[in-house]
């Protein structure tokens, strides 16, 4: 790598950290750490939105998807940034009425009990923290393909950077670097996408020089197919805690709603752009493994001193995922476990002190999975699957429609896991047999057991809820 | 210019245009806050 190139690199390093250390002074109480005290304005809340959820998958995972089956991967995948605005249109303003909440867990335990609560949380974090362990390895994958150095020593540099500002800052700080990595990635990513379609001789010739199929809609897919990756994609992710703290620490119903809705919008941009340069390598580089699509072009298209900026800004689409998913998973600890069932009259000063120490040893317990144990983040990342069947429905009911019954939620939680578990990795293989994936068949138990039970029983929340609807 | 050359000129344009918009509103955040 060019010298110009890593001066831009540790530029945009010493930028994260300087932003961490300013940040550490907003950071007073529990509500800063986790909610940034609810200040952040919605253009800020779109741009932090939007830099956590285009992460890896969405930026070099869809490069790699399109190069294999062209822009039908993207068209399924689109269906989150649809989640998003209908979540941005519905859930999102609701949850501005729970006051104090600052996570999934606070918002069920109303509704639901502090079983729901202790579900929701111990099942959060579990969830956070494979997501971060496969940022943790994404991060070390860029540095790699880039500079050439071993992934280890990539994992280290990129997640020491993220574990400073965020242990130190809290949600500030993790906000203020999405922010940062929001801009980086709005304009580098296009302007590596329009470089290649220079270098190829303009869109004509990208669209001469490739298969028809790759530019249809449902390409080679089968409509079965397409439909299940379209529903995955339309459940799966959304609402998961870190994008719901967003929510949570916008000042009103209003910023919720504008933040998610446009930054669901900026979703569909960011896709297009994302297949797109996967398409470009595939006419550049035909040889090359899918998963190399978009750095490959990165460092082989771009002139010097705009490589280290455009690999900053990859390394930004992963950092801004990885610290997202770490505050959420410390504030998690603290907010659905720790007060509620170890210390409830945890001091606030005691709490934030507790909430930087848990985000420090996840963070650190996330780098040495990834670096020497990858088999635990595959164990963890199981979870990414149960999202969706167990948590998300009766999230989204009690949210929508005020439903109170805490035997409703747990056995829909317990009958969602169950089914998706058995149709997934139990000794049939389902799928085959009956054509439906096991998110659809742990959706289908998740709905159907909580309507059976909320019509049985259905009753007032345990006492213990620690937010309060206005 | 094909309707596929104008959608990734507007969604490069739009994606710029939105950091730049993004970059200010963020700019007159952390000064007030």
């Amino acid at each position: 790598m060019n010298s110009i190139d890593l001066l831009g690199l540790l530029v945009y390093f010493a930028i994260l950290i300087v932003i961490g250390y300013r940040s550490a002074k907003k950071v007073s109480g529990s509500s800063d750490f986790a909610v940034a005290g609810n200040k952040i304005i919605w253009p800020v809340l779109f741009a932090t939105l939007a830099a956590s959820f285009l992460g890896g998958g969405a930026s070099m995972g869809r490069a790699g998807k399109s190069f294999d089956d062209g822009y039908a991967f993207m068209f399924a995948a689109s269906a989150f940034p649809i989640a998003t605005v209908l979540a941005g249109l519905y859930i999102a303003p609701r949850l501005k009425r729970y006051t104090n909440a600052q996570t999934v867990g606070d918002i069920m335990a109303h509704h639901f009990g502090s079983g729901a609560r202790l579900f929701t949380g111990i099942f959060s974090l579990v969830f956070c923290i494979g997501i971060l362990g496969a940022q943790a390895l994404a991060v070390g994958t860029v540095f790699h393909a880039i500079l050439g150095i071993e992934v280890s020593t990539g994992i280290i540099i990129g997640m020491a950077v993220v574990l400073l500002y965020s242990t130190v800052g809290g949600m500030w700080a993790v906000i203020q670097t999405d922010v940062v990595q929001f801009l980086m990635l709005a304009v580098f990513l296009p302007l590596t996408m329009l470089i290649g379609i220079h270098d190829l001789g303009g869109p004509a010739a990208l669209v001469e020089r490739l298969p028809e199929a790759h530019f249809s809609i449902m390409g080679d897919y089968s409509f079965g197919m397409f439909l299940s990756l379209f529903i995955a994609f339309l459940l799966g992710e959304t609402l998961v805690p870190p994008y719901t703290q967003r929510a949570l620490s916008a000042p009103d119903s209003r910023h919720a709603r504008l933040g998610y809705t446009v930054a669901g919008g900026f979703g569909f941009l960011f896709y297009f752009v994302s297949a797109t340069i996967g398409l470009i390598a595939l006419v550049l580089y035909p040889n090359i493994t899918p998963d190399q699509a978009m750095p490959t072009l990165i460092r082989d298209a771009l002139p010097i001193g705009i490589t280290g900026l455009v690999l900053a800004s990859l390394l930004a689409v992963v950092m801004s995922t990885a610290d997202s998913y770490l505050n959420s998973a410390a504030v998690i600890f603290v907010g659905d476990i720790y007060k509620p069932f170890i210390e409830p009259d945890v001091s606030d000063k005691k709490r934030l002190c507790i909430e930087r120490v848990v985000n420090l040893l996840i963070g650190l317990g996330a780098v040495i999975f990834a670096l020497y144990a990858t088999s635990i983040v595959d164990a963890l990342l199981m979870s990414y699957a149960l999202w969706a069947p167990t948590i998300l429905l009766p999230f989204v009911f009690a949210v929508l429609f005020n439903l109170r019954c805490s035997r409703s939620a747990i056995a829909a939680m317990l009958a969602g896991a169950l089914m998706t578990i058995g149709w997934k990795w139990g000794p049939f293989d389902l799928q085959a047999t009956t054509g439906l994936t096991a998110l659809i068949a742990g959706v289908i138990a998740n709905i159907a057991v909580f309507t059976l039970v909320y019509r049985l029983f259905r009753a007032a929340p345990d006492i213990g809820a620690t937010s309060h609807v206005q | 210019m094909t309707a596929f050359a104008f959608a990734l000129y507007a969604v490069s344009a739009i994606s710029v245009i939105t950091a730049v918009g993004v970059g200010i509103a963020s700019w007159r955040f952390y000064r007030d806050n």
